[in-house]
């Protein structure tokens, strides 16, 4: 038997895999009174871990989680229509807008030079790039608030 | 083997259910993990009505990443990594320490703090009746209490929840050598601070 007493990891390894442990290991232990100790207070101690209450919520989880969930099908569904109504009301307000002014906006175009033409568009579409992020941060904003407050 | 797969199945079984929009089905999982989210919550959030927030911030998030899920392990540890991540979170935003720093710089020093040196054999040759003490079991409790929470989740995900090292691995992200190293640690500090209560003759 070797005179040196065993490291804490080598006791721990004994304690809780002693089937894994080195025929030297469990040789000094047999034999060693101060390592059969130390392994006895481990052994005390993973018990009295494993006897330890488990603990619980003292309200009903599954209840409360279920009351703020929205099945994924029916958000799907609310975005399509969000989206394909978005859609619709622009193409309307488009065509509408087009078949009242249509030809002025033509004959505009033609005699107002290009360069503003352009310079008209470009406002135009950032604008509406803007009116359409802001409306879609907001559309984000109340649903994130409807699911979770 | 064989028991893996049954699980992987039944995980799969349930995920999809909730997928397809029968969100009752998700109650099957709270039902299934909720010992295990409790567990984490319990050793890592001090205060009640932070563990209820959490405890249902959890499932909110993990109903909502459902689709994400690949059955690369299985759904109570992906739902164990979500608790454990959201009370990481919820401790770097309120500053508490996950890891008791000055407990760590004491006990990295390999086997130079072993106070079994000095205090050897602390219960007196009278260790197996404290086996069943109730005194000694609530002793140990306070004492896994005042140990830094990564170490109690450790403790308590092996021993209590019987998970491997590999699992316990996924569920804190962590390297499995590095649970191991950490396990051994916790339950040293674990020994040091029940051995200092009974050498005080505070029983």
């Amino acid at each position: 038997m070797s005179k040196t007493h065993l490291l804490d990891s080598e006791i721990q390894q004994y304690v809780l895999h002693q089937s894994m442990c080195s025929g030297y290991l469990i040789e000094h232990i047999t034999h060693c009174e101060d390592c059969q100790q130390k392994a006895q207070l481990y052994r005390v101690l993973v018990e009295g871990i494993n006897q330890q209450v488990r603990p619980g919520f003292d309200f009903n989880l599954s209840d409360l989680v279920m009351t703020q969930l929205q099945p994924a099908s029916t958000k799907k569904v609310v975005y399509n229509t969000f989206i394909i109504s978005l859609i619709t009301v622009a193409i309307s307000l488009g065509s509408s807008v087009f078949y009242l002014i249509g030809s002025d906006l033509i004959s505009l175009v033609s005699i107002i030079k290009p360069m503003l033409a352009y310079l008209l568009y470009t406002i135009a579409s950032c604008l509406f790039l803007f009116l359409l992020l802001a409306m879609y941060i907001e559309f984000q904003r109340k649903m994130k608030t409807l699911n979770f407050s | 083997m064989d028991h893996k797969e049954d699980h992987i199945r039944s995980d799969q079984f349930v995920v999809e259910k909730v997928l397809r929009g029968d969100t009752k089905a998700f109650s099957v999982i709270i039902k299934k993990t909720e010992g295990l989210v409790a567990q984490i919550v319990f050793k890592m959030i001090p205060n009640r009505e932070d563990r209820k927030d959490i405890a249902q911030d959890v499932y909110v998030k993990a109903f909502q990443k459902l689709a994400s899920f690949k059955f690369e392990s299985k759904l109570s540890t992906w739902i164990g990594q979500i608790t454990y991540n959201t009370c990481v979170n919820f401790l770097e935003k309120k500053k508490l320490p996950l890891v008791d720093t000055t407990t760590f710089a004491q006990d990295t020093d390999g086997e130079t703090t072993d106070r079994w040196n000095n205090q050897l054999n602390p219960f007196d040759n009278d260790i197996e009746k404290h086996l069943f003490d109730k005194e000694f079991s609530q002793i140990l409790a306070i004492e896994i209490d005042r140990l830094s929470p990564l170490y109690k989740t450790l403790i308590t995900l092996y021993h209590t929840e019987e998970l491997s090292c590999a699992e316990i691995a996924q569920v804190v992200q962590l390297p499995e050598g590095t649970v191991k190293s950490y396990l051994f640690r916790a339950r040293r500090t674990l020994r040091d601070q029940v051995i200092r209560i009974y050498t005080k003759g505070t029983i």
